[in-house]
Formats: C-alpha cells, sequence, structure tokens
C-alpha cells in the first residue's frame, strides 16, 4: 500500500529546523500529506539513514523539500544525492532558495567565522581554545567532521533545483497549498517558478496605509512606537515590505514588526540587496539640496540612514549568497 | 526569446573617421558566428542623403526584421536612422545604435583594441535588438490655450505675444491692476523713461486692442488649484469681488471723491485711500475696487450709499458681488507672478523720520504718487540731502546673501532724478559692492560715480544727528550728509511665490525663486513640462529682463504647443504592469514629473504617458520590477550585458 504512495523526503542542509516547524505547523493537516505521500525521509523526524535513500533507484522520490543553505562538504553531498533520487526538488525556504541566514557568512572568510563561533563570541568558556578540526584522534579512533565550502551557497549553486518555496519558513498556509496541489494530480507550474507566494510585493497584503509622506530619517526599532494603521517606512522603519515578495500576509508588519525580507526579492534580475537599498533611499526625505555643500549633503545622508546600523545584514539578510557582491573578496577582517 | 530575427548591420565609416581605428572588415570576422546571424553593409557616411536613399532600397530588398547601426551618438542620429526604417517598411524602434565614433574611434588609440572594442559593443547590440518591441509613438490632441501667472511686464508681455500668435490666454492678476511694480515706477533706467508710458501702449493693447478678445483678464484674482499636465492643464482659479461692474462703470472716480472712508494705501506706501477708489492715477483696467473692511456699508456699519448717490451710471456699484471661481483649460502655463522688494527697515535706520526703501522712495518720486511727484520730507520741505544706501541687507552671508543687481541701477536713476528736482541736492551713494555693466548704463555713470563710499558691512552703518544735521558714517570711515535715506533692500520672491510653486510642484532656488529648468540654457522654463517662467519669478531682474523673458516664454509656449500638430507621444516611456504593482507608492514621489498617477480603487500606480519624460527614475527605484522603460527593459539590458560579455 505505502510504495503506491509517491515519495516525499525533506532534507535539511545548513539551517535552524524552523522549516520543519512550518511543516509540522500545518497541525492535523499533516494527515492529508500522510493520505496522499509516502513521507519516507527527514532526518528530524524519522529514522530513514542515507545509505537508504543511496539504494533508491534514481528520481524514486517525487517531491523533495530540500531546506537549509550549502555550508558544507555534506550539505553538497546530500544534495547532489537528493537531486539523483528525486523527481522534483524545491528549494524549501530561504536559506535553500537564496542563501538566508548562513550565506552572512559569506561577508567573511572560514577562519575568521571559526574564531568568532569558537573564540571570540560573547559567554563562550573555551579556555583551552579549541576548535573543531576536520579530523581528530580519539582513544577508540579517528573522528572527522565535513569540511566547509568556500562559500555558503544556495541549491541551486549546486545542482539544479525544480523550484524555489521561500519564506523564512515558508508560512504553513502556503505549504498545506503546494502539498495539496502537488496531490491533486493538476498541472504543475513552469520549472523556475516560485512557489507558495504572490507576484506582488508585502505591501499588497500589508493592512497599514500609505500616507504619501517621506520620513526625515531610518529609525531603530527601539526609537520609536510606531503608529498603528500607518505605513512602517513612511514612519521611518526600515521595512522591507516593498521590495520583498509576498505571500505570508504581511505577517510581520501587520504586529508593527518592520519586514526583513525572508520571500526574497521580486525582481530576481536585479541585485536584490541593491533593490531594497534603493527602496529605502526612495523612502526618505532629501530635503533640499540647493544651497547645499557636498559635505553637509553627505552629513545629512549619513544621519538618515544611521537608522541600519548594519546595512549587508539588513539588506542581504537572507540573499547574501545571490548578490553579486559576495566573490568580491574570500578574506575581509574588520 | 528568440535570437535569430534577420539583422541588418549598417558600419559606418564616417568618412574615413571611424575605419582610422576599427577595422571593420576584422569586425565582421569577429562577429561572423553570432546567433543572429547578422547582415553586414559598410557605408562611407550612413548619415548622408544620398547614402540614406541608397540603403533605403537596400532594407527594403534584404528585409531584416532589426538593424543595428554602428556609428556616432544616437543623440546625433537617432531621428535619422529611425526614420530611415520608417522609410524601409520597418518599425523605427527595431533600431539599435552602437556609438563607435565617441566611445571608440575617438578614445580608443590603438587599432586592434579599438576593433575588439566594436566587435564587443555589436555583440551586445546585437543581443539586446532581439528583444526589441515594435513601438508606435501616439499622438494626441493638445489645448493651445496659456494661462498666464502675474500682469506685469512679463506675464503681460507673453500674453500679447501669444494673443498676437491667435491664442486664446487667461491673464490672472492677484492686484486690482495690472502692470506690475514699473507701472508705478515714474521713469526707469538708463534712457529716463516714463514707466507708465512705456507699459501703456502694452496695457492699452491687453485692454481694448485687436487682439484684446484673445485674452481674459482676470484681476483680484489667485490660482489655487492645478491638475493635469503638458497640454491639457485644468486651474482653478479665485478672484475676489471688486464690488463694481465692469461693463459699466466707465471709471470717473466719482465715489471715491465722495466715499467718507478712508484706508491706508498700501500701494504708496504712505498716504490714504478712500474705501472704494485706484490706488493711484492711471492704474488700469481703469475701475475702483471696494475694500470690504473699509467699506461702511459692506462691513455692516451703516447703510452708507454716499458713492452709489453719485455714481452717474447706475449699476455700476455692486455690493452684492461675490467671490468667483473660475475653471480655466489650457495647454500651457506660464508663471510671470514677480518679485519685491524686502519693505521692512533694519537697524540703525529703523523708526526713523525721512527713511524710505527703493519702493517707496519710486512712489515719492511718481507724479501719481502721495506727493505729486514732489521730494519732499516729512517737515514738508524739500531735503538738502540724500544717502542711498545699496546692497542694504544683500550679500550678507547671514541674511540675503545674494545681489540682487538692479539696485545700483536704481540708485544712479535716483541720483539723476533728485537733483532735476531738488537742485542742489547732495547725493551720496554707499555700497558695498557696485556694477551696473551694459552699453547703455554708462550713461549714468557721471552720477556721483567718483563719490561713492564703500562699506564692508551693514553692522558697520551708523547715523548719528550732529549740529550739520543727520549723517550716515561708516565705522572708522567717511560720514556723508543724509537728511533723507533709502535702503535699497534685497529683492526677494514675492509673498504668493512659495503657495504657487507648492500648488504647481515646482521647486524653487536656494533664494526661494522659482526654479530654472537650466540656469543658463533653460531659463525661462521649469523643469516641468508644460510651464514656463516669465521676470523676476525667476530671480531678481528688471524690466528689459521681464520683456525679454516674457517674449522667450511665450515663444516656447508656442513652439511646444502648435495648433492642429498634434502631441506626438514618445513611446518609450514608463509603464507599470499592474499585476506586479504592489502599491508601495515609492515612484509617486520620485517621479519630477508628476506623470505618475494613484488608482485608489485598485491601489495601483500609472504612468500617464503624455507626461513621462522616459527618465527611468521609476524604473530603477520600483523594487518589484512591475515598471518598464519601454525600449530599455532590464530584459534588453540584461541582453545587452551578456552580449558585451559574450
Amino acid at each position: 500500500m505505502t510504495a503506491q504512495k509517491p515519495k516525499l523526503a525533506m532534507y535539511w542542509a545548513a539551517s535552524c529546523g524552523g522549516c520543519e516547524i512550518a511543516l509540522a505547523n500545518i497541525h492535523e493537516a499533516i494527515l492529508e500529506v500522510d493520505a496522499h505521500f509516502d513521507f519516507m525521509f527527514c532526518p528530524c523526524l524519522l529514522d530513514t539513514k542515507k545509505k537508504d535513500i543511496e539504494a533508491l533507484p534514481d528520481g524514486a522520490i517525487f517531491l523533495t523539500l530540500f531546506n537549509g543553505a550549502l555550508r558544507t562538504e555534506e550539505n553538497l553531498e546530500m544534495a547532489r544525492l537528493l537531486r539523483r533520487k528525486s523527481q522534483l526538488l524545491v528549494a524549501f525556504g530561504s536559506c535553500a532558495a537564496t542563501g538566508g541566514i548562513p550565506s552572512l557568512a559569506n561577508q567573511h572568510g572560514i577562519e575568521h567565522v571559526l574564531e568568532t563561533a569558537f573564540l571570540n563570541a560573547p559567554g563562550l568558556d573555551n579556555p583551552e581554545r579549541l576548535i573543531p578540526g576536520e579530523s581528530c584522534t580519539v582513544p577508540d579512533g579517528e573522528l572527522s567532521l565535513p569540511p566547509f565550502l568556500q562559500r555558503v551557497l544556495a541549491l541551486h549553486d549546486a545542482v539544479a533545483a525544480d523550484y524555489s518555496m521561500p519564506g523564512c519558513p515558508p508560512e504553513p498556509e502556503q505549504i498545506l497549498a503546494v502539498v495539496r496541489h502537488v496531490a491533486s494530480g493538476a498541472p504543475l507550474p513552469p520549472t523556475g517558478s516560485l512557489l507558495g507566494c504572490s507576484a506582488r510585493a508585502v505591501c499588497d497584503e500589508c493592512p497599514r496605509e500609505k500616507r504619501n509622506r517621506l520620513a526625515p530619517r531610518l529609525l531603530r526599532p527601539f526609537e520609536a512606537v510606531p503608529a498603528d494603521d500607518w505605513c512602517l517606512l513612511e514612519q521611518g522603519f526600515a521595512c522591507l515590505g516593498t521590495s520583498t515578495r509576498g505571500g505570508c500576509q504581511a505577517l510581520c508588519p501587520a504586529t508593527a514588526m518592520p519586514c526583513t525580507g525572508c520571500y526574497g526579492p521580486l525582481d530576481r534580475d536585479s541585485d536584490p540587496g541593491a533593490t531594497a537599498l534603493s527602496t529605502l533611499a526612495a523612502a526618505l526625505d532629501p530635503g533640499s539640496a540647493p544651497g547645499q555643500d557636498e559635505g553637509s549633503l553627505h552629513a545629512g545622508l549619513r544621519a538618515a540612514l544611521a537608522g541600519v546600523p548594519d546595512p549587508l545584514g539588513t539588506f542581504y539578510r537572507y540573499t547574501l549568497a545571490e548578490t553579486v557582491l559576495a566573490d568580491r573578496a574570500t578574506e575581509v577582517e574588520p | 526569446m528568440s535570437v535569430s530575427a534577420k539583422t541588418a548591420v549598417i558600419l559606418c565609416t564616417c568618412s574615413g573617421f571611424i575605419n582610422e581605428r576599427i577595422d571593420w572588415e576584422k569586425v565582421q570576422a569577429l562577429l561572423a558566428g553570432h546567433p543572429a546571424k547578422p547582415l553586414f553593409k559598410i557605408d562611407s557616411l550612413a548619415c548622408g542623403v544620398d547614402n540614406l536613399e541608397q540603403l533605403v532600397p537596400w532594407l527594403r530588398s534584404e528585409k531584416p526584421q532589426r538593424v543595428v547601426v554602428a556609428a556616432c551618438s544616437p543623440r546625433e542620429h537617432e531621428g535619422t536612422f529611425r526614420k530611415l526604417l520608417a522609410d524601409a517598411g520597418i518599425n523605427p524602434y527595431f533600431l539599435q545604435m552602437v556609438n563607435v565614433r565617441e566611445q571608440i574611434s575617438w578614445v580608443t588609440a590603438a587599432p586592434q583594441a579599438a576593433t575588439a572594442k566594436a566587435a564587443r559593443l555589436l555583440a551586445g547590440a546585437l543581443s539586446r535588438v532581439q528583444r526589441h518591441q515594435p513601438l508606435e509613438a501616439r499622438s494626441v490632441p493638445v489645448r493651445t490655450e496659456v494661462a498666464v501667472i502675474g500682469a506685469g511686464p512679463a506675464g503681460m508681455q507673453a500674453a500679447l505675444t501669444l494673443a498676437k500668435a491667435g491664442r486664446k490666454v487667461t491673464l490672472i492678476e492677484r492686484e486690482p491692476f495690472i502692470g506690475g511694480l514699473p507701472v508705478r515706477f515714474e521713469e526707469l533706467f538708463p534712457n529716463m523713461e516714463c514707466g507708465p508710458c512705456l507699459l501703456e501702449p502694452v496695457m492699452g493693447e491687453l485692454l481694448h486692442g485687436p487682439e484684446s478678445g484673445q485674452v481674459q483678464l482676470l484681476t483680484l484674482a489667485e490660482v489655487t488649484g492645478v491638475k493635469g499636465g503638458f497640454g491639457n492643464w485644468s486651474l482653478t482659479v479665485r478672484q475676489r469681488a471688486r464690488y463694481i461692474d465692469a461693463e459699466l462703470c466707465i471709471g470717473c472716480m466719482i465715489c471715491a471723491e465722495v466715499c467718507p472712508q478712508r484706508r491706508p494705501n498700501g500701494w504708496n506706501a504712505s498716504g490714504e485711500m478712500a474705501a472704494v477708489d485706484v490706488p493711484f492715477a492711471g492704474a488700469l483696467p481703469n475701475l475702483p475696487h471696494i475694500d470690504a473692511d473699509v467699506c461702511l456699508r459692506l462691513n455692516g456699519s451703516e447703510e452708507c450709499a454716499a458713492c452709489q448717490a453719485e455714481c452717474p451710471v447706475e449699476g455700476s456699484l455692486r455690493f452684492d458681488q461675490e467671490e468667483r471661481e473660475y475653471g480655466i483649460d489650457a495647454g500651457a502655463i506660464i508663471v510671470a507672478s514677480g518679485a519685491v522688494e524686502l519693505q521692512e527697515i533694519p537697524a540703525p535706520f529703523a523708526g526713523l523720520a525721512d527713511v524710505h526703501t527703493a519702493y517707496s522712495f519710486e512712489r515719492l518720486l511718481a507724479m501719481n504718487g502721495p506727493s505729486g511727484g514732489e521730494l519732499l520730507g516729512e517737515n514738508g520741505s524739500a531735503p538738502k540731502s540724500l544717502a542711498i544706501v545699496q546692497c542694504a541687507g544683500s550679500l550678507d552671508p547671514d541674511g540675503i546673501s545674494y545681489c540682487s543687481g538692479t539696485c545700483c541701477r536704481t540708485a544712479l536713476k535716483y541720483a539723476h532724478l533728485v537733483l532735476g528736482k531738488a537742485p542742489g541736492i547732495a547725493v551720496s551713494r554707499l555700497f558695498r559692492e557696485q556694477s551696473a555693466p551694459g552699453v547703455d548704463a554708462g550713461r549714468q555713470f557721471h552720477h556721483g560715480q567718483e563719490g561713492g563710499v564703500r562699506y564692508r558691512s551693514f553692522a558697520e552703518l551708523a547715523v548719528e544727528n550732529g549740529p550739520g544735521g543727520r549723517t550716515i558714517s561708516v565705522a572708522g570711515g567717511a560720514s556723508v550728509a543724509a537728511e533723507m535715506i533709502v535702503l535699497c533692500r534685497p529683492i526677494v520672491p514675492g509673498d504668493g511665490t512659495a503657495a504657487l510653486a507648492r500648488l504647481l510642484e515646482l521647486d524653487r532656488d536656494q533664494g526661494g525663486f522659482i526654479a530654472q529648468s537650466h540656469p543658463l540654457s533653460g531659463s525661462c522654463a521649469s523643469p516641468l513640462k508644460g510651464v514656463y517662467l516669465a521676470g523676476a519669478c525667476r530671480g531678481p531682474g528688471d524690466i528689459r529682463e521681464a520683456f525679454a523673458t516674457g517674449t522667450a516664454a511665450a515663444g516656447l509656449a508656442l513652439s511646444e504647443l502648435v495648433e492642429g500638430r498634434d502631441l506626438i507621444v514618445d513611446p518609450q516611456v514608463a509603464s507599470v504592469e499592474p499585476s506586479l504593482c504592489a502599491g508601495c507608492k515609492s515612484c509617486l514621489q520620485l517621479c519630477p514629473y508628476k506623470a505618475i498617477s494613484w488608482d485608489g480603487a485598485e491601489k495601483r500606480a500609472a504612468v500617464a504617458d503624455l507626461l513621462c519624460r522616459g527618465c527611468g527614475t521609476c524604473v530603477a527605484a520600483c523594487p518589484a520590477g512591475a515598471i518598464t522603460g519601454r525600449g530599455f527593459s532590464r530584459d534588453m539590458l540584461r541582453a545587452e550585458l551578456e552580449g558585451v560579455l559574450s
């Protein structure tokens, strides 16, 4: 009986586990998943092993939801394996789709990342200054860890992904809609399409109203309590809703949390962070330029943008693997 | 996207300039494998009339679907080659030009590098042109009427010039009379012509000349709303009540003589006038107006009918008149709202007797002014000395930093005029800088030119009363007799300028004047298409500039809005794809031409192609990529880049 149902797999590479929780958040509808699919691989929930997957014929898995970015050789190996074994491979969630939070590490070299994580992060207790190595000898023998890739990659940077489903995490309603669509046997959208999201920006779903005002400067969230019903961006908060794909029902801005851009950029032809930055710039009142010297113009702009202390982490929070900036420097030390 | 459309490539040598550096044969060889399979033709001078004539049949016989021309800047000949395509029956927007002259042969010295560069740029153009869309220029009828705001010399000249060309003009003036400032000036620099006499024929023509039927004059009127754009503006104009029937009144002013009420005459900067009156003799249109706050009948104090009783034409006085609102449709707007002299008297002169601004002194000298043109002090006698303080508040880094450029002329004029009115009067001029350029200005340099006193800052000036009379002294320097004092104050925007600029969505410059599209080459146009500028709303100027710029602004309106010639709307404009627009409104505030409108019901932006100038600001700013620049779409630019890098 089980063998009749199409096989469904979910894998996590460099990820936080939130995507699995999002799947679990479809609640009792998980039974529908079970009714339609043979949910046979998900390291977070099931005990299937890699060797079980290797034993399958190529293309044996109908649908694989692959979440997480590619940080290690192991991530890459699993991506290649699952690509081979799956008919449909979906880059599930921001990390798989565009690199996500893990790809922010691409700002720095591997050494810097390891030192930060194991030596310099606040609250660490590592008196022997140990950093995990790729191999380590213990009384029982040799232990090994998969090496890091030079850069964190999105899934499609390494293997051909059929679809992407953005979100950090993808919203449960959208996951269910996609699962139901696939289960129904309805025609699938063209390869390369984005699933479970809108063609329009978050603003389209946001209940806050635009009042056609330019903000004097950008505000950090602690600097003011946002007014109800009024566009956060116009109030000066660095909300990326204008340049972010909708489909989330504007959950964050609706509850006064500026959009951080997890559904990714709308314009797939342009650099995601640059688009977000230019939108924010367009929302600020430049003041009257005539009569101001260059120095005061620059000072004014710097003051206006001071509300974004971490531009790269703000504008490329989920997309640094996708930017043209990514390959500029392999090692940037502060 | 197809990359196989048959593409003709015309390689121009520009009479040998281009092929000095670029080897066109080699370029052809390098591009032989391009998927577009280009069909090459080397032309010695493709823009030449004979060459174009030969290119038409070639294109007609080869029937390419796309054309690339490698020649000079598209700024120079894109129009020429678009026309070539149209003549050959090909959509003109299937053209892509490659500027190999300015961008390669003029700047890349090594022939090998120049040839390689040409091949790369051509590869880009070949890839790009495959993605071109057939675009059609649209034509729409335009309104040819013009609204002129301000009836000073600049506005009147613009209105008259347009009327003479057969245009209908609405001339909107805030004051009860026309003529602006110089109509109140007795004589004008440098030839001492009488201001009212100079303007009389112009005003006469406007009001009664053969073209006066073309001009609708609205006095006591202000623009309160502006909608639309180039070729199709719609203005709301509010006209205050004059309480006079303009058709019946004969302008005898008996009403003013019998009126029991008085009000200060602000137009004369001194003296009084009746509640129903004209501010000065000769004001046109020759009609009094009533100040409703002062008139006993209108302010409700009593049922006064003094004027009505004496008026020779029954019905001329109309106490029932009300404010009116007009809707004015026009293809273009000329702003000629003028400027004013700052009238406040600063320390150390504030509160002193016989201290004038240039304007109040101008009225003192005028025959129709408060003293009938006699140079009289407050004690009723002529002063024995006059000190003219120029730059009084100008060139001040903490205040008005600029030079108004008019008061040297004014001061020289006063020096000349007062000598005629009070022979023997001692005239001194104090200034920080002086300049009165121009061939004819030199005629007035004999008046006290050598006796000028330079001061460095206004704070250096002190007024002292000594045994010899009042003097102005410069700290640590000269002292001049100053029984009467004229301060030539800075020329600043009129008090309605800011509101008018807001209404028309025009920027203002550092001094608050209306910003010009370019200070040198576009000084009579605003950046907003269909709004032109004349006179001192653009910055301080004199009557000569007012007339010149009035003519210029009218010329711009005439050249852009031609009767019977529809407006050709360039199809290379921005357009919004509604299915991608999320209504974030990012574009609305950015468009410099106010071409983007908002559909409140659908919550989508839309670009009016009539107003869009294809600058691409919104295309770049649209965070959703929902706005496309037609002719410059993202996929075209990407294809061009990929072609260059291939």
